[in-house]
């Protein structure tokens, strides 16, 4: 009978903890210290956001969607090179970009299913870019539903812009390597931000293949001169163009150090499957980011400089 | 510092005072192979033992785990040892250098002892061999994130890409102890190492090389034992263990640290820990800690200088190990070593007290511990007993030799009414422990069976003796009237006479079947049947006369050549000199001295003679004369007048 019990108590005692697991060891990654570290969004993901023509128009697209519960709006100039591959012709363009939003933080945008979008942006008094005077114009979001593209108001937006084709507003004119002041022009206020925009960014891709299939893509761009420890963050954001619909997406948004160069997997693009013919759209921008405070509504500002260049691509694979 | 110095001086001193057998301390993964030649660990051949060992963590309680199941089997000079680990494993989780926002990508590092057999032998008193094979698993997981974008759909989700490989490594190991109070050892880790499949080299391997050990045992005492180890590798510890054996308890603490190179320990780590084992039950307790510990775990050193042990190794620093074992067949400790063991083949049910006074098995037992022990003797025939008869207990001394008697006792109210073959149990227990026991075939005689020994008629005559005595008197009570007119001094003889008559009448003689063994009834079956030979009446006449108080005794006529013969002789209790009141022929009485030397009249009575009682007294008597006297047999010796008590 004893030896019974004892049997008993072991097979008892195997069930409950044979499949208990020990806890686990973390380790510090001192291995790849010199291994270029990528972070990587997937945009796309399970929300709707917007690319206009190309290139980070929004700064919805920019900031993920924790950052943005934070903010109160945002201020954000950047020098822009546009460069089309299309046609085997290659088409640069220079433009110059400012756009701002001040948040109605008691009004979400949220999409039909109730995803929140944002906010509805205000208008908060008058702005200067230099000497430049920014228009007010109406905020338009563009949502994706269905592969359907569905436009909507939501608020207002201080915007500039300079193309060879196009200039809306007077005077104003960006340049690489150099400061940019922005003032703002209230009743019985003037505030004035400085910010730096920085050098001139080009970017490059490269289709490696092997055997005749598509294998990675290298996008490469001008490293900042100075050693490691001076050069800052390049964003590169990957969207798709669908002509049938004049309409873009952003994707991807990989941060890594200025490093010159990285090289995607193909199965990356692979994975991205759209019925219509459709362009990639690469934005490799440097951004200088500095918070700044207007009052005790909009303390939480992102005023950014940034340098893009945006790479327009017929679909490689 | 000083807490160890502390504990260490404190172990010192209890052990100078406390004699006991050797411990085994080492609580980690390469625990030799030690199959420990501990010198008290007798164990009984062919012994099977199974035990598991579960651990926990203190900075993970709720994570008990299994660690290990274990199969053991002893041989004479053979041991082996099968382990299954379903928990002797360390993993380990390091971030991916391509993040994902929304997802945490991490690369788990998982490596596992599946399981070991070892074979060891014993070579000579001084030598153990040991061949060791080990199964080692290793998985590496990377967790990757899988994107998609389409019309209708855009996810990103998580997958794992795992390698896995399985690694057989042969290792030997040798263990010398070469003088009373120290040993070597030496053992390899890793020597032959196999890889089932080719991995990724960029993954970090269990052990980065070869690994060679050497220890030295120094002890002190039989409790306290130093050793000093070096491992290739810049590897030096020592380790002091100090333990007691009380009866059933052991109880065990040691400590072991030293300077250790990276590769296997952190430097200055230490182990102390207690083990204490009751019964079948172990409990044990170990504690890791680490003077001077890491603040992070690296991935380059994993890679570079592999794991080194699983268990208490360099990932693992202060934190404590609970585990508990249960022998669940337990391995019998061995204090004696029986020698020689001789018992009886066959025995009489009839002579229920015979093994009372006889041993009716011995055993020659020798104390091959080292304690003073006391052995208890038990034994049980499995067809007549529920109970074990314990006997009386022998003391030795370490190293002495002794008989080990067993004793035993049938029941009177157990018959066996026909002869059986039994099974004879014998055992020999130490403090309830049973060293050695023993089964063998006996043949158990009927009742009715005899040994021809006449000595042994006595437990058919007493047997009944309580029946007769009532049939005596009813028997007599018929003479009330003619006894009461006999002269006081004459009573006894004219008792028997009357007894013999009345009872004679009723029987006729009957010879015994042919069987191998002589058979005896007892006086109520002789009257049953009205018959008997000569055995069946001179019991039958014994048990009446002793019944009534007539002092009575046999008379063994030994025949080599033929059946020998048996009849009675009782004491009349007159004197020499008043023979003339019975007879006139003084060759018709024997004169026998009582116990207090004093002669008595003793008559002979052939008891097949069934004519009368005066008849049978002529021929006992005749019969005695010639064969007896004339013939010298008494003095020869194949006369005898056997005088048996109850």
């Amino acid at each position: 009978m004893k030896k019974h019990i004892y049997i008993l108590a072991f097979l008892a005692s195997l069930i409950s903890f044979a499949c208990q697991e020990n806890p686990l060891i973390k380790l510090e990654d001192d291995v790849s210290g010199n291994v270029t570290k990528l972070e990587i969004e997937y945009l796309a993901a399970n929300q709707e956001n917007n690319l206009i023509d190309g290139f980070d128009s929004t700064y919805i697209v920019s900031t993920s969607k924790n950052q943005l519960r934070d903010l109160d709006g945002y201020i954000y100039v950047a020098k822009i090179v546009k460069e089309n591959k299309r046609f085997g012709n290659t088409i640069k363009n220079s433009i110059d970009l400012f756009e701002a939003e001040f948040f109605d933080k008691n009004r979400e945008i949220l999409t039909p299913e109730g995803n929140f979008l944002g906010y509805f942006s205000i208008p908060i008094g008058e702005f200067l870019i230099d000497n430049a005077k920014a228009i007010l114009t109406g905020k338009i979001i563009k949502l994706r539903r269905n592969n359907q593209m569905y436009e909507a108001k939501a608020g207002a937006r201080y915007f500039l812009y300079k193309s060879p084709f196009l200039q809306i507003g007077e005077n104003f004119q960006l340049a690489y390597n150099s400061p940019i002041y922005v003032k703002v022009l209230r009743p019985n206020h003037i505030n004035e931000f400085i910010n730096f925009i920085p050098e001139e960014i080009n970017g490059e891709l490269k289709i490696n293949y092997n055997l005749k299939e598509f294998e990675s893509l290298e996008i490469s761009w001008n490293k900042s001169l100075g050693g490691s420890n001076l050069r800052g963050k390049v964003e590169i954001v990957i969207g798709v163009f669908i002509e049938k619909t004049n309409s873009a997406f952003p994707i991807i948004r990989i941060r890594t150090d200025d490093i010159g160069t990285i090289k995607l997997p193909a199965k990356i693009f692979e994975n991205i499957r759209i019925n219509e013919n459709f362009d990639l759209i690469f934005l490799i921008s440097k951004k200088n980011v500095k918070k700044i405070s207007l009052n005790n509504n909009f303390q939480n500002i992102d005023f950014i400089a940034a340098s893009v260049y945006s790479i327009k691509v017929k679909k490689f694979y | 510092m000083f807490f160890r110095i502390l504990l260490i001086l404190t172990i010192f001193i209890l052990s100078t005072k406390i004699y006991f057998g050797q411990s085994n301390f080492f609580y980690e993964e390469r625990e030799l192979y030690l199959l420990r030649i501990n010198k008290n660990e007798n164990v009984e051949n062919n012994s099977y033992s199974i035990s598991s060992l579960f651990q926990t963590f203190m900075n993970n309680l709720s994570g008990f785990s299994l660690r290990e199941i274990t199969l053991k089997r002893y041989f004479d000079n053979d041991y082996f040892h099968l382990s299954y680990f379903p928990a002797l494993s360390l993993e380990f989780v390091s971030p991916n250098a391509t993040s994902v926002v929304g997802l945490d990508l991490n690369t788990f590092y998982k490596y596992q002892k599946n399981f070991e057999g070892k074979y060891a032998r014993k070579i000579g008193d001084n030598i153990l061999s040991l061949i060791r094979l080990a199964n080692y698993y290793e998985k590496f997981t990377r967790e990757e994130a899988e994107f998609y974008f389409s019309d209708t759909l855009a996810y990103v989700y998580k997958v794992a890409k795992t390698d896995k490989i399985f690694n057989w490594n042969l290792d030997f190991a040798l263990s010398w102890s070469f003088i009373e109070w120290a040993a070597v050892e030496f053992s390899t880790e890793g020597l032959i190492s196999v890889d089932e499949k080719k991995v990724d080299k960029t993954y970090p391997r269990r052990i980065s090389k070869k690994i060679f050990d050497l220890t030295f045992h120094y002890y002190a005492s039989e409790a306290f034992r130093i050793s000093f180890q070096y491992k290739t590798g810049h590897n030096l510890f020592a380790a002091v263990s100090w333990n007691n054996y009380f009866k059933d308890f052991v109880f065990e603490i040691f400590v072991k640290g030293g300077v250790y190179s990276s590769k296997i320990k952190n430097l200055y780590s230490s182990q102390f820990g207690f083990k204490a084992k009751y019964d079948n039950f172990s409990l044990w307790l170990v504690s890791a800690y680490d003077f001077n510990p890491p603040t992070a775990y690296s991935l380059l050193d994993l890679k570079e200088k592999g794991i080194g042990e699983l268990s208490f190794g360099k990932f693992e620093n202060k934190k404590i190990v609970a585990g508990f074992s249960a022998d669940i067949f337990p391995r019998k400790e061995k204090y004696i070593e029986v020698i020689s063991f001789d018992y009886n083949d066959k025995i009489f049910s009839a002579y229920n007290d015979a093994f009372q006074t006889v041993p009716i098995a011995k055993a020659k037992i020798k104390n091959i511990s080292k304690d003073k022990i006391e052995i208890v003797p038990e034994i049980l025939i499995e067809e007549l007993d529920e109970n074990w008869f314990v006997s009386q207990s022998v003391t030795l001394l370490p190293q002495e030799e002794k008989e080990a008697y067993f004793y035993y006792f049938f029941n009177n109210n157990k018959t066996v009414k026909s002869t059986l073959i039994g099974s004879l149990n014998a055992r020999l227990k130490f403090e309830d422990k049973i060293q050695s026991e023993r089964k063998h075939p006996i043949l158990i005689y009927d009742k009715n069976s005899w040994d021809g020994k006449v000595n042994n008629l006595k437990y058919y005559a007493f047997r009944e003796i309580d029946k007769m005595e009532n049939l005596a008197k009813k028997a007599l009570s018929r003479f009330r009237d003619s006894l009461s007119k006999v002269e006081p001094k004459l009573l006894k003889f004219y008792q028997a006479k009357i007894l013999f008559d009345y009872f004679i009448n009723q029987i006729s003689y009957v010879s015994d079947p042919r069987a191998v063994v002589d058979r005896v009834q007892y006086p109520a079956e002789t009257l049953l049947s009205k018959g008997g030979d000569c055995d069946d009446l001179s019991v039958l006449f014994f048990s009446l006369f002793e019944s009534i108080g007539i002092e009575c005794s046999f008379i063994d006529y030994i025949n080599e050549e033929s059946p020998s013969h048996v009849t009675i002789i009782f004491n009349t209790e007159l004197d020499p000199e008043e023979y003339a009141l019975i007879t006139n022929n003084e060759k018709k009485i024997v004169l026998r001295k009582n116990e207090a030397g004093k002669e008595k009249i003793w008559i002979p009575i052939e008891t097949t003679e069934l004519k009368g009682f005066d008849t049978a007294w002529e021929a006992g008597a005749k019969d005695f004369y010639i064969k007896g006297i004339l013939s010298d047999g008494l003095k020869k010796g194949i006369v005898r007048i056997v005088d048996v008590k109850n």
